[in-house]
C-alpha cells in the first residue's frame, strides 16, 4: 500500500506537468482559449495545476498514514 | 528535516520567490512552467523519501554528495546576498550596505542554536510582508485578480500613465534595469530633467547611425521606432504619457500568451528547466533525508507553495495593470520595490508597503540560511551534523559570499546553477537508490554527474554552446543527471552479471 501510494503520488505530480506541456503545445493557440476570465493555459499552469499537485501529494500522504498491510 | 517551516525555508529562498513575480511580469504565460515546477519539485522530493527503517538508507552518504550540497548551499546563500545588495541599491543606498546587513544577520543566526524554532515565525513575517502590500495594490486597483488579469490580457499596449513619476518629474534612467539600451517601439518625445548626455542609435534601412546628444533641462529629443537609447550615468529624463513603455511586451495579449518568453521556448529549454528544478528539489529535500512529513506538515507546505505562486501572479498582474512603467528597460526582481511608490497615492502607505517588502526579503533570507544549514547538517552523518553550525566555517562562507555578491549577477540564474549542480550529483542516487547503495558506485556517479555539469556550464559561459547545444549548456543538469544515472545503471548491471 505504501509503495503504491508513493508511486501514484509521484506519477500524479508528473502528470500535472505533462498536462501543462501538452496544453501549451496544442496547435492553433488552443491554450489561449478563454474559459471565463483566464486562458486555458493560465487556468492549468497558474490555478488548477498547483492545487491538483498539492492534492496529489496529500492523497499519497493520506494513504501512507494508514496502517501498513506490508 | 520534516517540519513544514524547514522545508519551505530551504526551498523558497528570496532569490527564488522574488524571481517568480519578475518572471511572470517579464514572460507572462512563459513563467507558468517555472512556477509549476517550483510547486511540484518539493512535493515530488517529499514523496520519494523513505522510512528511517529502510535498509537502503544505512549506506553512508558519500563525501562528494556532502561537498556538492555544501557548495549548492553556499551558492544559494550567495544568491540571497545578491538580492540583498540589489535591494539596497534600489533603495538608493550602496550595494554593500544590504549585503553586509544580510550577511551579519545570517551569521548571527548561525551562532543561535535554537534558530530552527523561529522558522515558522520568520516565514509568517515574510508571507505577510509579501502579501499585505499586494492587498493594498488590489484595493487601489479596485478589481479582483481574475478581472485584473482579463484587463491586462486585453490591453492594446503598456503605456506610461499620466501621473507616473517618469512622466511628471522625470527619473534617473539608471533606475530602469539598465543592462542594455532602451529600444523604442513607437515615436516618443523625451525631455531632459537636467543636464543629460545621450547616445542614440537610429536605423535607416540597413544602416545604423550613432550620435551623441547633449541636452539641458527642458530640452527634448524625439526618437523613432527601432531607435536605441543609452544614457550617461545620472541622466534624468521625462517620458511622454500614453506612449508605449520601452521594454514592455507588444500587447497584453502577447504577454498573456507568453510570446515574450518561455511559453514559446523550445522543448529542450523547458525540459532543462524541469530537470534542474525537479532534480534540485530532490537533492535539497528528497532522499537520503529520512522521515516523511506528516499529512499536516505536507498540507502546510502545499498550501504555502500554492500561496506563493498565486501571490507572484497577483504581483505581476497588478503591476502590469497599475504600474506598467516598471517594464522600462526590462524587469529585475528588486524592481518590485518600486511598485508601491508608483501605485499608491499616499507617500506613507507607499513607504510602509516598501518597508514590508524589504522586511520580507530580509526575513526570508535569514530563514533560508537557517534551513539550508540544517539540510547540510542532515547530510553530514559522519560528522554528527557539525558542518551546519560550525561558526568558523560559516563566518568564512558568509564573508566570501558577501564579497562575491558585490559583483552583480542574476540571482535567479545563480540559484538555478546551485540547484542544477546539486541535482547532477545527488538526484541520480535518490532516483536509483539500490544501485547507489554501494558508496564507491555512488561516488563514481556523483563525479560523472559533476564533471558533465561543470564542463557544460563552462562551455556555456565561454559561449561554446551552438544552437543545439545551447539549451544543454543553459541547464547543464539536463545532461549531467542522465550521465550520473547511466553510471549507476551500468554499475548495477555489472554487479548483477
Amino acid at each position: 500500500m505504501r509503495a503504491v501510494a508513493k508511486k501514484s503520488s509521484s506519477l500524479l505530480l508528473l502528470a500535472v506537468l505533462v498536462v501543462f506541456a501538452i496544453i501549451s503545445a496544442l496547435p492553433g493557440d488552443v491554450s489561449q482559449i478563454r474559459l471565463g476570465p483566464l486562458s486555458l493555459l493560465w487556468w492549468w499552469g497558474g490555478v488548477l495545476g498547483p492545487l491538483i499537485a498539492v492534492l496529489a501529494a496529500l492523497v499519497g500522504a493520506g494513504a501512507r498514514d494508514e496502517p501498513s498491510a506490508e | 528535516m520534516t517540519g513544514a517551516g524547514g522545508i519551505l525555508a530551504a526551498w523558497l529562498t528570496p532569490a527564488v520567490w522574488l524571481a517568480l513575480p519578475a518572471l511572470f511580469l517579464e514572460q507572462g504565460a512563459g513563467a507558468l512552467w517555472a512556477g509549476l515546477l517550483l510547486v511540484t519539485a518539493p512535493l515530488l522530493a517529499l514523496t520519494l523519501r523513505r522510512a528511517p527503517s529502510d535498509p537502503l538508507l544505512r549506506a553512508p552518504v558519500p563525501l562528494i554528495h556532502v561537498a556538492t550540497l555544501f557548495l549548492a548551499v553556499v551558492a544559494l546563500i550567495w544568491a540571497g546576498l545578491v538580492v540583498a545588495g540589489d535591494v539596497a541599491l534600489r533603495l538608493g543606498g550602496p550595494r554593500w550596505h544590504g549585503i553586509a546587513l544580510a550577511a551579519c544577520g545570517g551569521l548571527l543566526l548561525t551562532a543561535w542554536r535554537g534558530a530552527g524554532r523561529a522558522l515558522p515565525a520568520l516565514l509568517l513575517i515574510a508571507a505577510l510582508g509579501l502579501g499585505l502590500p499586494l492587498v493594498l495594490l488590489a484595493r487601489v486597483a479596485g478589481v479582483g485578480p481574475l478581472e485584473a488579469w482579463r484587463v491586462v490580457a486585453t490591453s492594446p499596449a503598456f503605456t506610461f500613465p499620466p501621473g507616473s513619476p517618469w512622466v511628471a518629474a522625470g527619473r534617473v534612467l539608471g533606475l530602469a534595469k539598465g543592462r542594455g539600451a532602451l529600444l523604442f517601439q513607437e515615436e516618443h518625445r523625451l525631455t531632459a530633467a537636467g543636464e543629460v548626455a545621450l547616445r542614440l542609435a537610429t536605423r535607416d534601412g540597413r544602416q545604423t547611425t550613432e550620435r551623441e546628444i547633449s541636452l539641458t533641462a527642458g530640452q527634448s529629443v524625439t526618437v523613432r521606432p527601432g531607435d536605441r537609447l543609452e544614457a550617461a550615468p545620472g541622466a534624468r529624463l521625462r517620458f511622454e504619457a500614453g506612449r508605449r513603455v520601452p521594454g514592455a511586451p507588444e500587447t497584453g495579449m502577447a504577454w498573456a500568451a507568453g510570446a515574450a518568453g518561455g511559453a514559446r521556448a523550445g522543448f529542450l529549454d523547458g525540459l532543462g528547466l524541469a530537470v534542474t528544478v525537479l532534480g534540485g528539489g530532490i537533492a535539497l529535500l528528497g532522499p537520503p533525508l529520512v522521515g516523511r512529513p506528516s499529512a499536516r506538515a505536507l498540507s502546510t507546505v502545499g498550501i504555502a507553495l500554492v500561496g506563493v505562486i498565486w501571490l507572484a501572479q497577483g504581483w505581476a498582474v497588478y503591476t502590469a495593470l497599475r504600474a506598467p512603467e516598471v517594464f522600462l528597460g526590462g524587469i529585475s526582481p528588486e524592481r518590485l520595490l518600486d511598485v508601491p511608490a508608483l501605485v499608491l497615492v499616499s507617500r506613507t502607505s507607499a513607504w510602509r508597503a516598501q518597508a514590508m517588502l524589504v522586511i520580507a526579503v530580509a526575513v526570508g533570507f535569514f530563514a533560508s540560511t537557517v534551513a539550508l544549514r540544517a539540510r547540510l547538517s542532515a547530510a553530514d552523518t559522519t560528522g554528527g551534523g557539525e558542518i551546519g553550525s560550525d561558526l568558523g566555517l560559516w563566518s568564512m562562507v558568509f564573508g566570501m559570499a558577501a564579497l562575491a555578491s558585490l559583483w552583480a549577477v542574476d540571482p535567479w540564474r545563480l540559484a538555478l546553477a546551485a540547484l542544477g549542480g546539486a541535482a547532477a550529483v545527488l538526484a541520480p542516487a535518490a532516483l536509483l537508490p539500490t544501485a547507489a547503495s554501494r558508496p564507491v558506485v555512488a561516488t563514481a556517479a556523483g563525479i560523472a554527474g559533476l564533471a558533465v555539469f561543470a564542463l557544460l556550464l563552462l562551455a556555456g559561459r565561454l559561449g561554446a554552446g551552438g544552437s543545439w547545444l545551447g539549451p544543454v549548456c543553459d541547464q547543464p543538469a539536463l545532461a549531467a543527471v542522465p550521465a550520473g544515472m547511466l553510471v549507476l545503471w551500468l554499475a548495477a548491471r555489472r554487479a548483477g552479471a
